[in-house]
């Protein structure tokens, strides 16, 4: 039960923590307006990151849900991203940079059992401290009744189909009539070709349609974000990898050129003649020397203005529709049709909810959520403010100012030992010139020896300071070579085996990463211990001027102790199918099969949805339509690396090439004269 | 490049007639002096790379297999096309090849006659690896080195 009136404070993520925003007070059950627009919100943030009209807080007697209005920026409840999920109050409801949560009914906020995984932990119930001597309280208008919402509150629903208000009872079904869609008003057009997702997994698969002959009238691309490598530059931002610095991709991995050539290097290298700049000229005899020097990796600045050229030729912004994807179903004449919603101001006053048909879908959404290691989780819920520990793909730019300003000494935990990890490594031994006091510890789970590399068949990874090394994420040959065509006619059993030694956490060779290990252990300054976290809190459960762990030592009992003033989690994305509302229900309603993580016994997790050796669902097969998927949604799949630009690329052709087998229209065999026509195009920039 | 030992045969065959065959045709015709017959050494010399080539790429297949990465950098590639030329080179010194005497590369003009052939047909070639084969065949760089469709 919730008494009201209830109230709700509302507090800012600044880079010097959080602070206090406000305290309003919903005076009964019913719809409330979240957004940036005074007018038309009962709630009001005039803050940086809110859209217009952001969500709505369904307030009722027996619980709140929270519903995501915006289509360019997320409503998140913890870290997971909704789209209508129940709320339970104490967990901060967050919208751009400001965080809500129930004060004031502690002890009768009830945790409702069926929130989403990773939801509310019974006990975890956070308020902010709220300055007791100026409660200044916002009344606000008196909010929409709940009668006259039009979408049915999530208990309604079956599980899976709460988060579906739209569309509803359209989509109960498997296959829904065309002439339901027509009636229901939703109806916002059909094309041949429609991919999902709008990020770089969609831009290269309709680079290639576009090159094989497809006109762009004849593709839609429905996505958040109408620059395709949006999201990429914002993980890659947090990571600490602005546009000067240097990716781990090769040069022939470019996703805006499907041949792979002119690479990377030799653009760079052309770049730097057309300036008389001959320094660069190395970038190109790097790609010749690699046994000898570290791989050649591109300049991420240079991959975006690359692919911002791709987008201009191949008509990009024409195909792109700003939306986000809620549901798939066949229709009964033998195509797809796709419910997503766009944003209010792009509704122009009519529905949010669209409907769009097509005969070949293209599926790449990308890591559904980022998710975070359970301890990490549990820190930043209790205290949501800290923002001292951080995962490294999170903006936390503000705690690097905060080292370097620091006047005692301070000890940095990474954990994790990725190409994420040598990266935040590499920007913490930078600000050391500033501030020398900084001490670095680097958490890992267990030692590696020298020669205790993982091995596959006849090979061995090279292994330094505990960290096995390799180019990129996966041997080079898994991409295109032996191992990739190994990994494609191995059965479930070999696959598993080859996932297990082929992958790992690994980082690249790179010199300049090499002498700050081999400084850092020698001054003392940086140092490597083993084992897991099982515990973050602080000093005591109250000395909020440190942050205190547990660390369990592998073979160990006990736990150690530790204490230090920031921890950089690097131990990555974790790609859940499950945390996307549109996946889960896709894989529901199909009984789509999913591929199984490495390992053996009951570790084994469900991960990627199964697709064929040319990433087709085939699940999804109906009538003359056909589904692809792309990226790490199909990971432990037939190719390892789905989720890199060199992937994406093959992926795409893969799924091209049968559309051609098929007999999609406009799709061509793009045998080697279209080829190289098509590649002249591409070198003088007319469109395909 | 990560060619599995088909790629390497099929790429070797493709650069066979699309970059050695036409040079080596140019290049004897100005030995001949553009007047026909042509003279034949410059194609037995092509002729004995490619076949050595083919001896050595299970050798290579083998190295190989114990790179972690599977691959084949450039560097590599370069030296094992000399290695070849020098292995062909070695074996008409030794005057064991049938229509290819000793006494070719036995004179100052002869010998150059033979390394200007090969140096332009390795140039051409390994240009054509980095760059001309993809644009011609998209799928070549992701079927390790092998022609057709995946």
């Amino acid at each position: 039960m919730i008494r009201f009136p209830v109230h709700i404070n509302v507090s800012r993520r600044t880079p010097a923590g959080l602070e206090p925003f406000g305290r309003i007070e919903l005076p009964s059950p019913g719809v409330y307006a979240i957004g940036r627009v005074p007018n038309d919100n009962h709630i009001h943030l005039d803050s940086r990151n809110v859209s217009r009209h952001h969500a709505w807080l369904e307030a009722r007697v027996d619980g709140f849900t929270a519903v995501n209005r915006s289509t360019t920026n997320p409503a998140l409840i913890g870290d997971q991203e909704i789209d209508r999920a129940a709320w339970d109050g104490a967990t901060p409801l967050i919208l751009g940079d400001c965080l809500l949560v129930v004060a004031g009914t502690e002890g009768t906020v009830v945790l409702d059992p069926s929130a989403p995984a990773g939801g509310p932990v019974p006990g975890a119930t956070m308020v902010l401290p709220s300055r007791p001597d100026e409660p200044e309280v916002t009344r606000i208008a008196a909010p929409t009744p709940i009668l006259k919402i039009d979408v049915p509150s999530g208990s309604e629903l079956a599980p899976g189909q709460a988060e579906m208000a739209f569309p509803g009872q359209l989509f109960a079904g498997e296959i829904v009539s065309i002439q339901a869609i027509h009636a229901s008003g939703f109806y916002a057009g059909e094309s041949e070709f429609l991919t999902l997702g709008g990020g770089i997994g969609s831009f290269v698969w309709v680079d290639y349609l576009r090159c094989y002959g497809v006109p762009a009238e004849a593709i839609r691309v429905i996505g958040l974000e109408p620059i395709p490598y949006a999201n990429y530059r914002r993980l890659t931002r947090n990571s600490q990898i602005p546009n000067h610095e240097r990716l781990r991709s090769n040069s022939i991995s470019a996703p805006d050129n499907i041949w792979g050539f002119p690479g990377y290097a030799s653009r760079e290298a052309f770049r730097g003649m057309l300036r008389a700049d001959f320094s660069s000229l190395f970038h190109v005899l790097t790609v010749f020397a690699e046994p000898i020097l570290p791989s050649y990796t591109p300049r991420i600045g240079d991959v975006f203005r690359a692919m911002d050229r791709e987008a201009a030729r191949i008509g990009w912004r024409q195909m792109m529709t700003p939306g986000r994807v809620i549901a798939m179903r066949k229709t009964d004449d033998g195509r797809y049709a796709v419910a997503y919603r766009v944003a209010e101001e792009d509704a122009g006053g009519g529905p949010r909810g669209r409907i769009f048909i097509a005969r070949y879908v293209h599926i790449a959404t990308g890591y559904p959520a980022t998710r975070f290691t359970d301890d990490l989780q549990d820190f930043k819920r209790q205290h949501p403010g800290d923002t001292r520990v951080v995962a490294a793909y999170e903006p936390h730019d503000d705690l690097y100012t905060r080292l370097v300003q620091a006047r005692r000494p301070q000890l940095v935990v990474i954990r994790g030992r990725g190409i994420v990890a040598s990266r935040i490594l590499q920007r913490l031994y930078e600000i050391r010139a500033e501030n020398p006091q900084i001490q670095v510890l680097h958490l890992m789970r267990t030692p590696v020896p020298d020669n205790g590399g993982s091995v596959w068949k006849k090979a061995r990874r090279p292994v330094f300071n505990h960290t096995e090394l390799q180019g990129f994420n996966w041997p080079k040959a898994s991409w295109g070579g032996i191992l990739r065509i190994e990994m494609e006619r191995a059965d479930p059993e070999k696959r598993s085996r080859m996932y297990q030694a082929l992958g790992g956490t690994t980082t690249a060779w790179r010199w300049d990463w090499i002498r700050i290990q081999r400084e850092g252990l020698a001054e003392g300054w940086y140092q490597v211990r083993f084992g897991n976290i099982t515990q973050i809190g602080y000093p005591n459960g109250t000395d909020t001027s440190r942050i205190a762990m547990s660390v369990l030592p592998p073979g160990a009992q006990q736990p150690f102790p530790l204490v230090a003033d920031a921890v950089i989690d690097c131990t990555g994305l974790i790609g859940d199918v499950n945390n996307s509302p549109f996946l889960r229900d896709l894989c529901a309603t199909y009984r789509l099969q999913r591929n199984l993580s490495p390992g053996t016994g009951p570790e084994r997790k469900m991960t990627g949805i199964t697709v064929t050796n040319d990433y087709e669902i085939p699940g999804m097969r109906h009538g003359y339509g056909h589904v692809y998927a792309a990226g790490t949604i199909t990971a432990n799949g037939p190719y390892c690396g789905v989720d890199s630009f060199l992937g994406l690329q093959y992926v795409a052709l893969r799924s091209v090439d049968h559309l051609h087998t098929v007999g999609a229209p406009g799709v061509s065999s793009f045998g080697p004269l279209q080829s190289a026509g098509q590649w002249l195009k591409w070198c003088v920039g007319s469109p395909p | 490049m990560l060619p599995s030992l088909a790629g390497r045969i099929h790429t070797r065959i493709i650069l066979f007639f699309a970059v050695g065959l036409p040079i080596t045709f140019l290049w004897a015709a100005y030995l001949g002096d553009w007047r026909w017959p042509f003279p034949f050494e410059p194609f037995y010399v092509l002729g004995m790379i490619f076949v050595v080539g083919l001896i050595l790429d299970p050798v290579y297949i083998w190295i190989q297999s114990y790179r972690w990465e599977h691959d084949w950098p450039f560097a590599y590639q370069a030296v094992s096309m000399i290695f070849e030329f020098v292995i062909v080179l070695s074996l008409i010194q030794l005057d064991v090849l049938p229509f290819l005497p000793a006494s070719l590369i036995a004179t100052s003009d002869g010998f150059w006659n033979v390394v200007i052939h090969f140096s332009m047909v390795f140039f051409i070639s390994f240009l054509g690896l980095l760059a001309f084969i993809q644009v011609f065949m998209i799928r070549w760089r992701f079927n390790a080195g092998q022609w057709g469709r995946m």
